[in-house]
């Protein structure tokens, strides 16, 4: 029986919400991170990262491939039992709940830096989780709805950037390898952190219409998004010069700081501005996994109860805490020692275990 | 009737009510299109439909709602290209309606559409019988209700309000050009007093310096704030929409003048607002007035102002945030089941070529699939299968 | 920078009023940090001082030959509310004097300066060094920065580009006719490059310059390659100028058929031209031509051993210049 027949979503919106949950914040900040650690051949462990992504994401398909119809949390509990299968189900949730967090007060944070630094941060996460909360409470339709149409408003974003490089200094990418390859595999840890978002997969499979496309809409997404990192690291690197680029926290909007029109300056502000859409697209399918897993745990069909519960805890603890730069640093550095045992093992170890089963079966029933 | 050597007799209904002749569609007029427009007779505007489409596929269903009006309901669609699920969804929502009276198409638009608080109107209400053939004609639902002049179509999508008949009978370049003006008067007419007012509230910035002086020049002996400012010009403007719709025509007009033209240019020079906000109200009124549906306008109309409160708020992403909320709840909608959002969300590329554009007619040979009818094809038919006993 | 060496911060802002009868209000407080000294500000003009819209930040001279007068701009960086396309010159004297000039026949003073220095940029009489530009300028190992020079006597008057050392510090000065050159050994040969020269042998006497012409240059493409032997940086620049004849004060040269000969004239000249200026720089230790960029491009490995000394590397470093010229079009007359 198909369990979600009721919310399936095109090819198209699964490759878009893929897409959407990879870009998010992180990508602002992203040359400087790799120019820290890989200098300007940084781009160079973004297509290393984005082969192993590959591989993850494939690997997460194939395993999905044998039961078609079955979520993350369906096929815990096929597999290990109503009480196992939840058990494990658990850091699962609070990695989700733990990265729509993450994320959210890194938009919280941008906000307030560049825009409304007065503004109690309680009330900035009201404002932004209040649009998100519309979207989530309803089915996963709808978000891909949602994930689609910010695509299409967008898409232009990126080809602002090309106006920079040709004010840029193509010099600076040279030589290529001057370290050698150690600081490009040195940097890929990071790297990879920013190609994050295809966990969401685990959610998001049994409710692709057309299960023969999810390999092609997976690579499409993974490939978009790996162009665009691309397109972003070198436009940077070509502008700002290798010694000052770790200079500033999020180059790319140092780099829109320098576009200006007749009727328009400082595009950096408008372009952030309009870049909240952009990052609100990539909470939504994480905060949707969160409630729905949550959800499943407690065997409830419905998720906006979760969903209301979740955006409240949020503002509730943004009021309590009141997060600053270096602690969303130092969760995000949390992430960087989860992600790996949740998107990269959890799949694997999964895999294997359903074809020993399978083999264990097939000596069985001969 | 009885008729001689026949053992049944037919009964007519005779009934005659005054009535008005068939004029020219008040509020949607048109250039090129029909000047027939539907009439307060439900029968006389099924036959305005029948003329249109003269097709044995063309189905009629009468309802009876209103405990005590008796109000006469008639759900009209072409039964091969229209989807039976939805047509199942509107029979069942007007099987539910338990009301004493229904006087005009508004109200059961009211009862049978899917979300009441949203802004936007779910259905179609339109009084141009060549509009509400085409939409037929596209799969969708229309039901005429008596006593009321205006028939309602369902199920309707986001940039079917952009469209017009016009449309079809202008050369699809301009036609195309048309179409875009309307989507960009819809942008200006929602943001753009919210985004002055966030740019000069909050993220002047942005504003290049030669630009910025001079408005900081406009505005030097304003006492309000932006917002007060432009909230006290947008409903001045609102009334003087208002006063000029409910009077005669030539008492209208001359309002229109004296708010135009004699309060803006009195309140300039007594500095109570700025000439520039003054220009962006007027834009934004007119950039109103270009929408073709009158419903669609009205939703703008009020938007806007929870957008400035949010501007002024909050600056430009407080104005994001609203668009934001925007996206979600008009993806979040749905009419009738198929959701509003389409062609856009979800998209569907095949439809755009008559969406922002519109195409040469020969290039859309399908009907659009917002529209979920079964039979894509526009020429395609069911072959008749025999005589039917 | 007063007499006992104290910061000085002077600020221009507009203001609106129809009651003022001066549009500009400009005030002058004594501060350690210009963060402190928006405070004093606040105090002093009628409305709030905005660093998002600063349009111009002088320099005084005094400030800059003390080194490390950089980090005093970082708050213009810091806060992502400001901006960085502020442009940034050197004043001649002092930069109060510039702030406090009200001239009743040009524009409001940021906008004046703002046309004054886009005019004389788009001559490449100047260079054009935003905030930003200087900061890449300042950190970029390879290169030192040059900012534009202005000078106050009756009016308001570009003098050219002052050249700074690695560590902001003043170090020399050039004028107008050798910013052109800085440019174009930069490779930035955007906007219009005109040059004068004499013939050599027609420059005898007379009040007027008989022997002297004048080109521009719509089109020069400028090829780098850098080099390491003998413990030396070398560079090899190739520089291809197509030029348009302008002017010429005499008749004799048959362009048509002795137009080579013009080309070998201007081809010496430039050269001369651009080793004077090369010299002029290696003498005070500096680079403001980003060679330091090529070094690392294509000689990593001594690059490295040298890269915090740049300037001194450079000054021992060989640049060989070659430049080579076409004469595209003589004008409407022969």
């Amino acid at each position: 029986m198909k369990k979600y027949a009721f919310n399936e979503i095109t090819p198209m919106q699964y490759t878009l919400i893929l897409f959407g949950t990879q870009v998010g914040t992180g990508v602002l900040a992203l040359p400087r991170v790799l120019a820290e650690k890989s200098g300007t051949d940084g781009w160079i462990s973004i297509i290393l990262a984005w082969a192993l992504n590959s591989v993850a994401g494939l690997l997460i398909l194939s395993l999905f491939k044998r039961y078609p119809d079955d979520t993350m949390p369906d096929l815990l509990v096929r597999l290990f039992g109503k009480w196992l299968g939840k058990l494990i189900l658990l850091p699962l949730l609070a990695y989700f709940a733990f990265f729509s967090w993450t994320s959210l007060v890194r938009g919280l944070l941008y906000v307030k830096a560049w825009f409304l630094p007065k503004t109690p941060d309680y009330i900035v996460m009201l404002l932004l989780t209040v649009p998100v909360f519309m979207v989530v409470r309803n089915g996963l339709r709808v978000q891909a709805r949602y994930s689609e149409i910010v695509f299409y408003m967008t898409m232009w974003m990126p080809f602002f950037l090309l106006f920079l490089l040709s004010r840029g200094h193509w010099i600076h990418m040279l030589p290529l390898f001057k370290e050698g390859w150690w600081p490009i595999v040195k940097a890929l840890p990071t790297t990879l952190l920013s190609f994050l978002g295809i966990e969401v997969l685990y959610v998001l499979h049994p409710f692709l219409q057309k299960k023969q496309y999810a390999v092609h809409g997976f690579m499409i997404a993974n490939g978009m998004t790996g162009l665009l990192y691309l397109l972003v690291v070198i436009v940077c690197y070509v502008y700002f010069s290798p010694d000052a680029i770790t200079l500033y926290n999020q180059p790319v909007l140092s780099l829109l700081k320098e576009i200006e029109f007749r009727f328009l300056e400082r595009f950096d502000m408008v372009f952030l501005a309009l870049y909240l859409l952009v990052i609100s697209r990539s909470w939504v399918p994480y905060i949707f996994s969160t409630v729905f897993c949550a959800s499943q745990l407690l065997g409830k069909q419905d998720h906006a109860v979760p969903a209301v519960c979740y955006m409240i805890a949020t503002i509730v603890l943004v009021f309590l805490i009141h997060p600053t730069w270096n602690e969303s640093d130092m969760w995000v550095q949390y992430q960087l020692y989860a992600a790996p045992f949740l998107v990269y093992l959890l799949p694997l170890i999964l895999y294997l275990y359903v074809r020993g089963l399978e083999a264990f079966r097939g000596r069985q029933t001969p | 009737m009885f008729i001689d050597g026949q053992q049944e007799a037919s009964i007519y209904d005779t009934k005659g009510w005054p009535q008005r002749s068939i004029e020219d569609p008040q509020l949607e007029s048109s250039l090129k299109g029909a000047h027939q427009g539907f009439v307060e007779t439900g029968l006389q505007n099924l036959a305005l439909l029948r003329r249109y489409i003269p097709n044995r596929e063309l189905r009629i269903e009468g309802h009876t709602i209103g405990r005590r009006t008796k109000t006469q309901l008639w759900v009209v669609y072409l039964e091969d290209v229209a989807h039976p699920e939805v047509l199942l969804e509107l029979q069942t929502r007007i099987g539910q309606i338990d009301i004493d009276a229904i006087i005009n198409t508004g109200e059961l638009a009211e009862l049978i559409e899917d979300n009441s608080f949203s802004p936007f109107p779910q259905f179609i209400v339109t009084e141009r019988p060549d509009s509400a053939a085409s939409h037929l004609l596209q799969g969708r639902f229309i039901v005429v209700v008596d006593r009321s002049p205006s028939v309602l179509v369902a199920p309707a999508t986001i940039t079917s309000f952009f469209q017009s008949v016009d449309d079809y009978s202008l050369r699809w370049l301009i036609a195309s050009f048309i179409r875009l003006l309307r989507f960009t008067a819809f942008i200006v007419a929602m943001f753009l007093p919210a985004t002055y007012i966030a740019f000069i509230a909050f993220n002047y910035e942005v504003i290049p310096m030669q630009l910025f002086l001079s408005i900081a020049e406009s505005r030097e002996r304003v006492p309000f704030p932006p917002l007060l400012e432009a909230l006290l010009m947008e409903i001045t403007l609102e009334m003087i929409r208002e006063a000029g719709i409910r009077l005669p025509a030539p008492v209208g007009q001359s309002i229109s003048m004296v708010g135009g033209i004699i309060v803006g240019q009195a309140a300039v020079q007594a500095h109570i607002v700025s000439n520039i906000m003054v220009i962006v109200v007027a834009s934004t009124a007119i950039a109103s007035f270009i929408i073709p549906s009158y419903d669609m306008g009205t939703a703008v109309r009020l938007l806007r102002f929870p957008m400035m409160l949010l501007a002024s708020l909050f600056g430009i992403v407080g104005l994001t945030v609203g668009l934001m909320m925007l996206i979600a709840h008009l993806v979040a909608l749905e009419s009738l089941g198929t959701p509003y959002g389409s062609p856009l969300a979800p998209f569907r590329w095949a439809d755009m070529k008559d969406t922002f554009l519109r195409l040469p007619l020969w290039t859309m040979n399908k009907r659009p699939k917002s529209a979920r009818p079964i039979q894509s094809n526009r020429v395609g038919h069911k072959e008749p299968e025999g005589d039917a006993p | 920078m007063d007499e006992d060496n104290n910061l000085l911060v002077s600020a221009s802002s507009p203001v609106f009023s129809r009651e003022a009868e001066i549009k500009e209000e400009s005030f002058q407080v004594q501060t350690l940090t210009l963060r402190q000294s928006r405070d004093e500000f606040d105090k002093l003009f009628t409305a709030f001082p905005s660093a998002g819209k600063v349009q111009f930040i002088l320099i005084g001279k005094r400030v800059l030959e003390h080194p490390d007068w950089f980090p005093l701009l970082d708050v213009f960086f810091r806060d992502p509310r400001n901006s960085v396309k502020a442009r940034v010159a050197m004043v001649d004297g002092s930069a109060y004097d510039v702030v406090r000039f009200l001239p009743s026949n040009k524009p409001r003073l940021p906008l004046y300066l703002t046309k004054l220095f886009d005019t004389a940029y788009r001559r490449n009489l100047t260079v054009k060094t935003s905030l930003r530009e200087l900061q890449r300028q300042i950190f970029e190992r390879g290169m030192t920065p040059s900012i534009s020079k202005l000078r106050k006597d009756d009016n308001l008057i570009v003098t050219g580009t002052a050249l700074l050392d690695k560590k902001g510090k003043y170090a020399l000065s050039i004028g107008s006719e050798e910013t052109k050159l800085l440019r174009v050994l930069q490779d930035e040969t955007q906007g219009e490059f005109s040059f004068t020269m004499t013939y050599p042998d027609k420059a005898q006497g007379g009040l007027f310059h008989l022997g002297s012409f004048s080109f521009s240059a719509p089109a020069i493409s400028v090829k780098t390659k850098a080099g390491y032997a003998d413990n030396k940086f070398k560079f090899d620049v190739k520089i291809h100028m197509r030029a348009v004849l302008t002017e010429r004060h005499f008749y004799d040269i048959d362009i048509r058929r002795e137009g080579a000969k013009l080309e070998r004239v201007i081809e010496q000249q430039m050269k001369a031209r651009f080793e004077k200026l090369i010299g002029k720089v290696q003498a005070a230790k500096i680079d403001p031509f980003g060679y330091g960029l090529y070094a690392r491009a294509y000689a990593y490995k001594p690059w490295k051993t040298v890269q915090d000394r740049w300037g001194e590397a450079f000054s021992e470093a060989s640049v060989n210049v070659n430049v080579k010229v076409t004469i595209g079009a003589m004008g409407a007359i022969q």
